[in-house]
């Protein structure tokens, strides 16, 4: 495929920048080749589909509601009752579209209508608490797990694949303010950009 | 403007000296702080605050201040707590208005309008608002069985009393326990002091918003932190442990300089080490007030007198005024304050006896006075804006939802002029060789007339729908979408239950249960609501998804006689007419790049609209532009799109508004209308005609201009019909306009006049279809 253009392109300088006369607190990083799914299974099909999707990809059962599962190219992550994510690379993505039916349910591609940011460090959560309401604290959003929350109004994707790391799914349309915002907030923190 | 003055006064000894700077305290001598009130300069002491360092040289303070920093305007009003730091520089605020000075801790709520404000969403197991005694505790033992805790300190030192109280706690000292305290809490991991926040409003049981100031201790303004930083802390317990305020007694001219409340007054004894006065009577209505004779006595002063108000004052409290020396006068009040500007003399009388003749005049230059004591506490937001400026900032942070699409940037390079319409940063026109924006619109729109233009859509509402029952849906919303073949598109009208037209749609059919709506972006809300609620009306969750996928598709429109030699030389599909007949698509890959082919004019003439997914737009855009250098490829903005729209005679967002009908817009057969929107205003089109009376260029129709018979009257009323679009038709060289207009459709070939609001302006238009341009004069064009 053609090399994806990023939705921050003249935003995203490479660098340090903000408060640098300490290690940076955040390190942000543009993901931009991925795919990412919204899978919807109708309530009939859901039991049927489950054990299905389950097999195709190679995993003992989906997650619980909030939570995701590594898989060996992406990880798939259980949004709402009934409405699952792939995000990752592409091949099992193709799997999927083609896999399920119209009349178990749907997948729509959305890979292109997301920017995808990766946050890490000691104060990667000191920074979403600036524009999140959400608890994040590790009792209450636990490592694997995911939300769909907003920041200044704008609705993003929140997953935590580690302690100190975080994967921010934000509309495309939108990813420049967004981007801005975080950047604005990292800088008493110093961060730097890969 | 009122004159501050260091104000002098004498000692018991007789001599005049204007340092109230007294030994101990928690100030740090060895580090002196310069500082300029009023232009004038000072020195305090670091740990000092700017009321305390400026009450030792004798300075009255106002209630607040404005701090200044140098160069730059008032940033924030500070109340008189500020803590002081190396070069501050503060003058009076109130300009004329000599306020009393309260000294207190009062939240300092006004911040300048460009001040930076940041907000914080706290989580906690436990909050508590306050560091003294009770405070610290609290959290020790909280933090110690696990919890997270918060502690929230409005004042830059924790400790609340126990800076300036002389009651030992386990043994300790109050310094020494306070220090042990926070040393432990400090390498708690779970645990966050914040100092400088002060807890504004309680809502409901688990929320409190704090204002933290990272600022204003600052010499030099940091230019990575906020000014104001909200905090707005969600805790399952909120401990209220913010100390006790004391209450006044009411006398006469109780708000001279000079009287201080009992709490602030052993604050400045026994932190910051200064006198509130030489010759300082002390007023309390209870036992507890006698602390600060103690802590005076014990530094070699003695008030001038003690006023109990009580009618029963305790052996224990006259013992000690006995012991001590002191006057006490039991069972007496204070019935007014003399001096001019600050307290000189107070008279007193015997509680609940005629005053003329007993008065006892005591001289001082202090009153301290406490009648009793009532716990702080955190006001709670009753109602949303009850407390105006404070409940303001309880609302997070809202981003500026500007839209920029996937070719934003290939816009910029091409020179593009941006305007902000629906949220969305659109490329209005491509001026060339400092042309305004208005000529180039006028040689974009031409250009698809005449040869070929490109101009972005990846801004246009975009919803999939996709599942067994998507189609009932749309149905039930539109009507006549079961016709639709796969790989077709159609317009079609989104009404309201009683037939007003609420906005156009086209709609794509992907595949049996798949479809695509797209739209204007100001349309996107409106349709997406209207079949949200149908979704929501049904009694069984329908199989069905609705996605708003506006950003996942980027797309330009091409449109002119040679848009399609374009095409033809650019994609590897044929787009010739059998293959592709008007409104169909095509989905294809290019060199991997997949491609959604569409033969479309909505505008007139011939165009194609050829969408990617978002992330490869301008790999198609920057294909295209190559490609079409050849063809004299022209880039149109939303200007140029909005005139050939008009030119079509396409009804938009003026025109499809939720009163008009199909029928009126001339999308249905009139036999069709019914109902309450059953309306005479119908579309029609207008072309100016003024210039072919006078000979000379016409003046511009405007949007909103009202419409009259063209019989010679005077144009004045609420006329037959208004302007809903206009604009200067390039190619066919007038001003025309779209009109909702009276038994348009009848009137079409007379002539009628469009009138500005004011009457100033009256030009004759020739009634038309919508569409001025009839198929001749688009070859002529």
């Amino acid at each position: 495929m053609p090399d994806r253009n990023s939705a921050l392109r003249g935003q995203r300088i490479h660098g340090q920048f903000g408060n640098i006369s300490k290690e940076p607190g955040v390190t942000f990083r543009e993901i931009k080749d991925f795919s990412y799914l919204e899978i919807t299974l109708w309530d009939w099909a859901r039991d049927s589909l489950r054990s299905k999707l389950a097999e195709l990809l190679g995993i003992g059962d989906l997650p619980d509601t909030g939570d995701s599962q590594r898989l060996k190219e992406g990880r798939l992550l259980h949004l709402a009752d009934g409405s699952l994510a792939y995000l990752g690379a592409a091949a099992p993505a193709d799997i999927l579209e083609v896999a399920i039916t119209p009349e178990e349910g749907c997948v729509v591609p959305l890979g292109h209508a997301r920017c995808l940011l990766r946050l890490e460090g000691p104060k990667a959560v000191a920074l979403l608490r600036r524009g999140i309401r959400e608890d994040l604290r590790d009792t209450a959003f636990a490592v694997g797990q995911v939300m769909t929350t907003d920041i200044g109004g704008i609705g993003v994707l929140l997953l935590r694949p580690d302690t100190a790391k975080f994967d921010l799914l934000v509309p495309r349309s939108h990813a420049i303010e967004v981007w801005r915002w975080l950047t604005r907030r990292a800088a008493p923190f110093g961060y730097e950009v890969l | 403007m009122a004159r501050i003055w260091p104000i002098k006064f004498r000692t018991l000894g007789g001599e005049i000296s204007p340092d109230y700077r007294i030994n101990g305290g928690a100030i740090d001598r060895s580090r002196p702080v310069p500082f300029r009130f009023n232009g004038r300069g000072y020195r305090g002491f670091a740990g000092d605050t700017l009321a305390s360092a400026l009450l030792a040289q004798g300075v009255e303070v106002p209630e607040n201040v404005s701090l200044l920093r140098a160069g730059e305007k008032p940033a924030a009003t500070l109340t008189a707590a500020q803590e002081l730091f190396d070069d501050l520089t503060a003058r009076h605020r109130t300009n004329g208005h000599f306020r009393r000075f309260l000294p207190g801790y009062a939240p300092s709520v006004e911040t300048g309008s460009d001040a930076e404000v940041e907000h914080v969403y706290d989580k906690a197991d436990c909050l508590i608002v306050g560091s003294g005694p009770t405070g610290l505790a609290t959290a020790l033992q909280r933090a110690e069985a696990g919890l997270d805790v918060i502690v929230v300190e409005r004042d830059f030192e924790f400790g609340g009393s126990l800076l300036y109280d002389d009651q030992w706690i386990d043994g300790r000292a109050p310094g020494d326990w306070r220090r042990a305290v926070l040393d432990r809490l400090l390498v708690m991991p779970k645990v966050r002091l914040l100092n400088r926040t002060t807890a504004l409003l309680r809502e409901g049981e688990t929320l409190v918003h704090a204002e933290e100031r990272p600022q204003q201790h600052l010499t030099m303004r940091d230019p990575h932190l906020p000014d104001l930083r909200i905090r707005h802390i969600q805790a399952r317990e909120t401990v209220s442990a913010a100390g006790i305020d004391d209450q006044i007694f009411p006398f006469e001219n109780n708000r001279l300089h000079g009287i201080f409340k009992l709490e602030y007054a052993l604050s400045l004894v026994n932190r910051h080490a200064v006198l509130p006065g030489h010759r300082l009577a002390l007023y309390v209505g209870h036992t507890d007030g006698y602390r600060l004779a103690a802590s005076l006595l014990a530094r070699g002063l003695r008030p001038v007198a003690i006023i109990d108000a009580r009618a029963e004052v305790p052996d224990v409290c006259h013992r000690f005024a006995r012991q001590a020396g002191i006057p006490l006068y039991p069972h007496h009040r204070v019935i007014r304050a003399q001096g001019f500007r600050r307290v000189r003399r107070v008279v007193i009388g015997k509680a609940g006896q005629d005053p003329v003749n007993r008065d006892i005049h005591l001289d001082c230059d202090s009153l301290v006075q406490s009648a009793g004591v009532i716990p702080r506490t955190v006001p709670e937001l009753l109602e949303e804006g009850s407390v105006l400026s404070v409940t303001g900032r309880t609302r997070g942070e809202t981003l500026p939802h500007l839209r920029r699409g996937p070719l934003f940037e290939a816009q910029t390079r091409a020179a593009a002029v941006h305007r902000t319409i629906h949220g969305w940063r659109l490329a209005a026109a491509y001026p060339i060789k400092g042309e305004k924006v208005r000529a180039a619109s006028h040689r974009e729109a031409l250009a698809a007339w005449t040869g070929v233009a490109m101009s972005d859509l990846s801004h246009l509402g975009k919803i999939d729908l996709q599942g067994p029952d998507a189609l009932a849906l749309l149905e039930r919303a539109f009507g006549g979408w079961a016709s639709l073949k796969t790989g077709r598109m159609r317009p079609f009208l989104l009404t309201e239950d009683g037939g007003g037209a609420l906005a156009s749609v086209l709609g794509w059919r992907l595949a049996p249960h798949h479809f695509m709506l797209t739209m204007a972006a100001g349309s996107l809300a409106t349709v997406r609501t209207r079949l949200e609620r149908l979704v929501a009306a049904e009694e069984v969750a329908p199989r069905l998804k609705m996605t708003e996928v506006t950003d996942e598709w980027g797309g330009v429109a091409l449109m002119g006689p040679k848009a399609e030699a374009l095409l033809a030389g650019s994609l590897p599909m044929s787009v010739m007419s059998e293959n592709l007949p008007p409104m169909a698509f095509r989905d294809f890959s290019q060199d991997d790049l997949p491609v959604r082919l569409a033969r479309i004019s909505l505008s007139a003439g011939a165009g194609f609209e050829i969408y990617t997914r978002a992330g490869y737009a301008d790999i198609l855009w920057n294909l295209l532009l190559e490609k079409g250098k050849a063809q004299g490829l022209t880039l149109a903005g939303t200007v140029a799109r909005e005139i050939l729209r008009i030119e079509a005679g396409r009804p938009g967002e003026r025109e499809i508004n939720g009163r008009t009908t199909a029928a009126d817009l001339g999308l249905a057969p009139p036999d069709r209308l019914e109902g309450r929107h059953k309306s005479r205003l119908q579309l029609v089109g207008l072309k100016s005609v003024s210039h072919e009376v006078e000979g000379k260029p016409a003046p511009p129709l405007s949007v909103g201009m009202t419409l009259y018979e063209g019989d010679g009257t005077e144009p004045t009323g609420p006329g037959i019909g208004e302007i809903t679009s206009a604009c200067y038709s390039p190619a066919h060289d007038r001003e025309i306009a779209l009109a909702l207009l009276s038994d348009g459709r009848a009137r079409v070939g007379t002539l009628i006049r469009a009138a500005t609001a004011d009457g100033r302006k009256v030009i004759d238009v020739k009634v038309q279809p919508p569409c001025v341009l009839p198929r001749k004069e688009i070859g002529h064009a």
